[in-house]
């Protein structure tokens, strides 16, 4: 290797000569006694940094920054599944369930919103996958929505409900979307076995209806797949059966629904609901009470137990208390319009139909285009979600009570346009369109019935003959044994 | 001995590369001659640059706990990010919104393991760390005194890394809430 030598020029003082380079350097740049400067050692002994160092280092700054740009979007989602446990602890399900929803739209980025906005088939594909989403919420925010819905809603619908959202595979093996499936598939088998025995049978009044049959039917079945599930949802038919089999026995129905609740605790919904509807229509006020209780201990956001619970108090006669509750439900769920129903039911029952007609007008200004666009939504879409699937609903009984507040009012044209019109219209289709009938009750063909008959219009009297019936109260009232007011604000005939 | 050391580091080779080349960085910042840059060997250096004694106690701790500072900033955003998505969200290697593979969580795999791989690669060898509590002896007391904690969790964390005690904690620190949220 080629040395240098000094030329013999002086060196200053704290810099040295190095014989590599030939450069005079600091002290600094040389190692103990060396006569080659660091930078000169590197070089012969090939201890540079190297260059794949620099490149290993690059990715890694970049995947962290890449890391810290993810964060804000987990973040925002995780704060909305916090608010939304916080909600369910809170026992407000509805909003829990809609919080759920808007967290994971948050989730999946621009590719759901924007296919939204279009309203393209390209919305379901976003939503079910068929596109690859790279922001796809995980196992854990579905669980918890999938819990938070069947708390809400029933077991059944939580299944279809994530049917239709998820992967059909894969929700077969992830808890509780597995347990669900099977709820479902054990409801399906209990109802095949009654749709089996119903069709063997053809019966002209209710109680033609063979229901030790039916009853004997499911025991044998269930007997043969026993199970939680089996038991339970035989008990909920059998229930439903001996009800519509024999009104003037109610406690064998009731029995069968604590069955029932004993069985499948978590379909709390259905049951309570069928035993709302026995005290609705025996005019037990603590089966009505019990109902409504049954539901606002788990879900405060429930506003047909509300309604039950101020219409158990009204029966029972006291008002003041109902009055309360309905503020009370005006502060659980503040836009439902069972709030309106029930105050318009309330000023009915004070007898105040100046009262109601106040009530009725402000409510209109805010019900009637908000429900108008949702029944357009319907037709539009064929489908609803829950939150304007159960604006509809209430806004059926909405009609209801502004029907008879019209009806008080001798304005048949009014009371025709909501109890038939909208109440009956909304009823049919939304019932039609997605297969649920329970918002099709006696109440809507009774409330029809009366306006259409009352206006004289003859096409909607047959448009609802051919559908169904009203019941003997309301053919009371229609025939003029008892009056409006009797039927209205006495409560002498259940007909709402 | 070294056997363990090399399959650790090779198991966690981002970071013991990352580490390594801090290392050389800062030997030439502190103008430490370095011996051989070598970054991946067979013994007990593997994930380390053989080099001669610091010359201060403030080169030391520069050399023994800088690059195991740069390498737990890089790691925490990667850690926060696949903690969020796998443990918080839940995310899985199949989405269960399509059945198909989850881009998501091949991302924040990816993550956890980079910020695991920087994460068991903080210390230096057990060398460096008595090279720098030696400087620290000939130090005055004040000084002494207010670099005890430093010096003290160096020694320990590199006597960890070399039994690989501290790979062991860091994988489980990472995997446990991960798994227990599945």
């Amino acid at each position: 290797m080629k040395e240098f030598e000094h030329n013999g020029q002086a060196i200053p003082k704290g810099r040295r000569f190095c014989t590599c380079c030939g450069e005079i350097k600091r002290e600094s740049a040389f190692e103990g006694d060396s006569t080659h400067c660091m930078a000169c050692c590197e070089k012969m002994l090939h201890t540079r940094v190297h260059a794949s160092g620099f490149a290993v280092s690059f990715v890694l700054v970049c995947a962290a920054v890449f890391a810290a740009l993810l964060i804000p979007k987990g973040v925002a989602v995780n704060r909305l599944v916090q608010a939304a446990r916080l909600q369910e602890a809170q026992g407000r399900l509805y909003s829990a369930c809609d919080t759920y929803a808007a967290a994971i739209d948050c989730a999946q980025t621009s590719a759901a919103k924007n296919s939204a906005q279009e309203g393209s088939a390209q919305a379901d594909d976003a939503q079910k996958g068929d596109s690859p989403v790279f922001f796809t919420p995980g196992r854990r925010i579905w669980r918890e929505f999938g819990r938070a819905y069947a708390r809400a809603y029933t077991r059944t619908e939580a299944a279809d409900f994530a049917e239709s959202h998820l992967d059909r595979n894969l929700i077969r093996t992830v808890q509780p979307f597995s347990s669900y499936m099977r709820a479902r598939s054990d409801y399906n088998s209990i109802l095949s076995q009654v749709q089996n025995i119903d069709a063997e049978y053809t019966y002209q009044s209710a109680s033609d209806m063979p229901y030790d049959k039916i009853a004997d039917a499911l025991d044998a079945f269930v007997a043969k797949h026993d199970s939680a599930n089996m038991r339970g949802y035989a008990a909920y038919f059998k229930a439903s059966a001996a009800w519509f089999h024999d009104p003037a026995d109610p406690q064998s129905a009731l029995a069968l629904y604590d069955q029932m609740l004993e069985n499948v605790p978590d379909e709390y919904v259905s049951a309570y609901t069928g035993i709302a509807q026995i005290g609705q229509e025996s005019g037990d006020a603590d089966v009505l009470l019990r109902a409504a209780e049954g539901i606002l201990t788990r879900n405060k956001e429930h506003a047909e137990a509300w309604s039950w619970k101020v219409q158990a108090q009204v029966v029972s006669g006291d008002t003041d208390a109902a009055a309360k509750t309905l503020a009370q439900m005006r502060k659980a769920c503040p836009d439902s319009p069972l709030c309106d129903a029930m105050t318009l039911f309330l000023s009915l029952r004070g007898e105040d139909v100046d009262a109601a007609k106040a009530a009725r007008d402000a409510a209109d200004k805010r019900l009637i285009p908000a429900g108008e666009q949702v029944f357009n939504t319907l037709l539009a879409k064929r489908a609803l979600d829950d939150a304007d699937a159960r604006f509809l609903r209430e806004s059926v009984r909405y009609q209801l009570y502004a029907a008879a507040v019209s009806l008080l009012e001798k304005d048949v044209d009014a009371a025709l346009a909501c109890g038939y019109e909208r109440a009956f219209n909304y009823a049919y289709y939304y019932a039609s369109i997605t297969g649920d009938g329970s918002v099709m009750t006696q109440s809507v063909f009774n409330m029809a019935a009366l306006c259409a008959n009352r206006a004289a219009d003859e096409e909607a009297v047959d448009t609802i003959a051919q559908i169904g019936d009203c019941d003997s109260a309301t053919s009371d009232v229609l025939q003029g044994k008892i009056s409006l007011k009797d039927a209205f604000c006495k409560g002498k005939a259940v007909i709402l | 001995m070294s056997v363990i050391r090399c399959i650790l580091t090779f198991l966690t080779l981002p970071g013991a590369y990352a580490h390594a080349f801090a290392e050389h960085v800062l030997l030439k910042c502190t103008r430490t001659p370095v011996e051989d840059s070598a970054y991946l060997q067979r013994n007990e250096l593997c994930g380390h640059v053989e080099h001669k004694p610091v010359r201060s106690l403030g080169a030391g701790l520069a050399l023994c706990m800088a690059p195991g500072l740069l390498a737990a900033a890089l790691s925490v955003p990667m850690l926060w990010a696949g903690m969020l998505f796998l443990r918080q969200w839940g995310v899985t290697l199949y989405a269960i919104q399509t059945g198909g593979v989850s881009g998501l969580f091949v991302v924040c795999a990816a993550l956890l393991y980079l910020a695991f791989a920087l994460l068991c690669n903080l210390f230096p060898t057990v060398e460096d760390a008595l090279f720098l509590s030696e400087a620290r002896r000939e130090k005055s007391i004040p000084i002494r005194l207010l670099t005890a904690l430093p010096v003290l969790f160096v020694r320990i964390g590199a006597w960890c890394a070399r039994w690989g005690v501290w790979h062991l904690l860091c994988a489980a620190s990472i995997l446990c809430p991960v798994l227990i949220s599945f």
